[in-house]
């Protein structure tokens, strides 16, 4: 098995990406584009939230927050909008005040996170599910005190995002289902996967960050202030996993509802340990993620396949399943191949200075 | 004082419209009964009387989930609260954050010895163990599908059946659906949602026999409190081609409900009266009346006429219903919805009371999916 993964190796890999690629042209073409929308819709949330958790995790801290992060960005976000003694035909506040006010509230969540975690020394894991319970709670708290609701924060004055269609794009078959017709956050979440890999691989604070993350004490010997670091990171981790949560309650509904998030945040934390902390991977596996969600909702509702929903609904986790077990084979079959070249050559340049030292006394002879 | 002056013109207001109300009927065959009782009832509530002191009877209403459904739990603590302020007892109303706390919310409320303990939706398996320990409480389970029948003397038993309720939500939707084909989505494929899933099915096939109904559930990990995934859902539906969407997925039906306003088409409410979150969205709601079913605990166990055993109620005791019905009379819907479909609404609700009647008179047997299961 080993001798033929070598020999065909770059063959395989190739094989693969094709295989791939073509089984993802076909789902463009043959899925519906709503189909295609939803999944993009899907994984906005994971996006941002992959982020966030991949940036954590770059500057050496475990995020398990995200989650409660943002549940905050959701229901500040609809909090700023919610203006109950508004005329019926007035128009509301603009929903991306809302969206700002998100990405500073889980900003500033993940700043005190940072702080009571560095600075206070809390533990790490007990503090982040001690913030995901306070939020989870305080949302319901001040919902029934502040607004004097249950569990639903709705209003007609509540707008949610527009979407937003670009011209001429929007016309053409695959790229206008791909590319137009998603509200701002979702276009703002493809530009930060790009920001981030810049900042993580382009700036002095991205290369500072990874050497904290690589090796803190290292990175304090040559003189970077790791705290700092730490702290930039925590905040900016924590507004993207604000935004993520305004794009649930403004982007997808225009209401905010009792513990929204659902889950999506550990999810998001589950796509950034699968994309190994890198954020172009991360964008892929969470399209996956999300894809692979419309999909089974689409494949459920077709009369003529008619699978019961509950095998249908495993999809999502079979394919993440599946998915894992290839990354770990790969990662294990390169290193047992690397091993075997090494000793390969290693053996080859033994046996080539036995030989010498063997033939040299011959030749002196 | 002021109501004092005005009820004999209200009183005479009412005859005169009632009587109006009912010339115009005759011609039409429909009667709109909620144009009659609308008045009848300003009757009732301007001589609303204080509430009797019952303090020191004392209940618990152990909830499954925090309130703010505005559907099923919401409706329970409804009664509750209704009971608290029209008999005058003492009530305690406990909300659980999922079924990990419902085991220890319901012995925390046994320890306070109150006269009774209403537990709505919660496990079976944890009632019967608690209600087997304590012989001595008084328990009403409401909503709690027991695979047979337990025989306890402290536990009483009440579930609503709503399969003929969105049998009648089906006849709606088939009557008013544009493209002849109509949705359904559900928290999890489980005979509890089934049931009013193939009774809705039935509703709109006795009507319209060559539609399509489309089924689809939320699923995922939190089955009932996922808007996203209900949007989702009710999205990819409605551009398939459906057009009226009957939700029974807790919290994420919020998200079918969205949908529909969003994309301009129909949604039909459960449990609770949804027809005002999205006026003119929501064609009909199919009521489940948790909350007086609650209540009517409250009320039997204080007059000491609890009884034990299994008590099955549906439409015929008035427990399951419309949101058009008697009671609630919502008309949400002709004041907002588009004027094509407003324009059909006597003919609908004509075809509504029809099969009303037959299902009382046995004529039409709408699917239990409850006994299909068992």
């Amino acid at each position: 098995m080993l001798e033929w993964i070598m020999r065909y190796q770059r063959l395989l890999r190739n094989g693969l990406i094709l295989v791939v690629v073509a089984l993802v042209a076909w789902m463009l073409i043959a899925l519906p584009p709503t189909v295609i929308q939803s999944g993009i819709r899907f994984s906005t949330v994971f996006i941002l939230g992959s982020l966030a958790a991949l940036l954590a995790s770059r500057a050496g801290v475990l995020n398990l927050a995200i989650e409660g992060k943002m549940l905050l960005g959701a229901f500040i976000g609809v909090v700023v909008l919610y203006r109950p003694d508004l005329p019926p035909d007035a128009v509301g506040v603009n929903p991306l005040w809302g969206v700002l006010a998100a990405a500073l509230a889980g900003g500033f969540l993940g700043f005190v996170f940072a702080v009571l975690y560095l600075q206070i020394r809390v533990n790490l894991i007990i503090l982040a599910l001690a913030l995901n319970l306070f939020v989870a709670n305080a949302t319901v708290f001040f919902m029934r005190t502040a607004f004097g609701v249950f569990g639903t924060l709705a209003d007609p004055s509540i707008t949610g995002l527009p979407t937003i269609e670009i011209a001429f794009i929007k016309d053409i078959p695959v790229l206008g289902t791909l590319f137009s017709g998603y509200n701002i956050i979702t276009y703002l979440s493809w530009v930060a996967v790009a920001v981030i890999s810049f900042i993580l691989y382009y700036t002095k604070f991205g290369r500072h960050i990874r050497a904290v993350g690589e090796n803190k004490e290292a990175a304090e010997s040559v003189g970077i202030n790791v705290t700092r670091v730490q702290i930039f990171a925590m905040t900016l981790s924590g507004m993207l996993a604000g935004v993520a949560g305004a794009f649930l309650s403004l982007g997808v509904l225009s209401q905010f509802l009792e513990n929204m998030s659902a889950g999506r945040g550990w999810i998001a934390l589950t796509v950034a340990i699968f994309a190994m902390n890198r954020p172009v991977p991360a964008l892929l596996t969470s399209l996956f993620f999300g894809m692979s969600e419309s999909i089974g909702l689409f494949v459920e509702r077709q009369e003529a396949i008619n699978l019961p929903s509950n095998l249908v609904q495993m999809f999502p986790q079979i394919a993440t399943l599946g998915a894992l077990v290839l990354v770990a084979m790969r990662i294990r079959w390169s290193e047992i191949l690397r091993r075997r070249t090494f000793v390969r050559d290693f053996s080859a340049q033994l046996d080539d200075l036995k030989q010498k030292v063997i033939s040299k006394p011959a030749a002196g002879d | 004082m002021r109501f004092k002056t005005l009820l004999p013109l209200v009183l005479l207001l009412s005859l005169l419209f009632s009587v109006v109300a009912q010339a115009q009927d005759d011609e039409s065959e429909y009667v709109d009964e909620c144009a009659a009782v609308d008045t009848m009832e300003t009757e009732d509530t301007t001589e609303e009387m204080e509430a009797p002191d019952n303090s020191d009877f004392t209940f618990y209403i152990i909830l499954p989930n925090a309130r703010g459904d505005r559907s099923f739990i919401d409706s329970a603590a409804a009664g509750a609260e209704r009971a608290i302020a029209e008999l005058g007892v003492e009530g305690v109303i406990v909300e659980t954050a999922g079924v990990q706390e419902h085991d220890a919310a319901i012995r925390r409320a046994v320890q306070e010895e109150p006269d009774l303990v209403i537990t709505i939706g919660i496990d079976a398996a944890i009632i019967e163990e608690i209600v087997d320990e304590f012989p001595d409480q008084l328990f009403a389970a409401q909503e709690t599908f027991f695979p047979a029948t337990p025989d306890y003397d402290n536990l009483a038993l009440f579930n609503i059946l709503t399969h003929e309720n969105s049998y009648l939500a089906g006849v709606a939707a088939g009557m008013l659906s544009r493209t002849g084909k109509v949705g359904a989505v559900g928290g999890l494929d489980s005979p509890g949602i089934n049931l009013f899933i193939y009774g809705y099915e039935e509703g709109v096939m006795s009507v319209c026999p060559e539609c399509e109904v489309v089924t689809s559930y939320v699923g995922g990990s939190n089955p009932y409190s996922d808007p996203i995934r209900g949007k989702e859902i009710a999205l990819g539906m409605f551009d398939e081609g459906a057009d009226i969407i009957y939700q029974v997925a807790g919290r994420s039906g919020e998200g079918v409900l969205e949908a529909a306003s969003e994309t301009e088409n129909l949604a039909i409410g459960v449990d609770s009266n949804q027809d005002d979150l999205f006026p003119g969205t929501v064609l009909v709601s199919a009521m489940k009346r948790v909350d007086n079913a609650v209540f009517s605990f409250i009320e039997t166990t204080l007059n000491e006429e609890f009884v034990p055993g299994e008590t099955r109620v549906g439409m015929p005791e008035g427990f399951a219903g419309l949101s058009w019905d008697l009671g609630i009379c919502s008309r949400t819907f002709d004041e907002y919805g588009p004027e094509d479909q407003v324009e059909m609404l006597p003919e609908v609700r004509m075809a509504i009371a029809e099969a009303r009647e037959a299902i009382a008179a046995g004529d039409v047997v709408v699917t239990n999916a409850l006994e299909i299961s068992e």
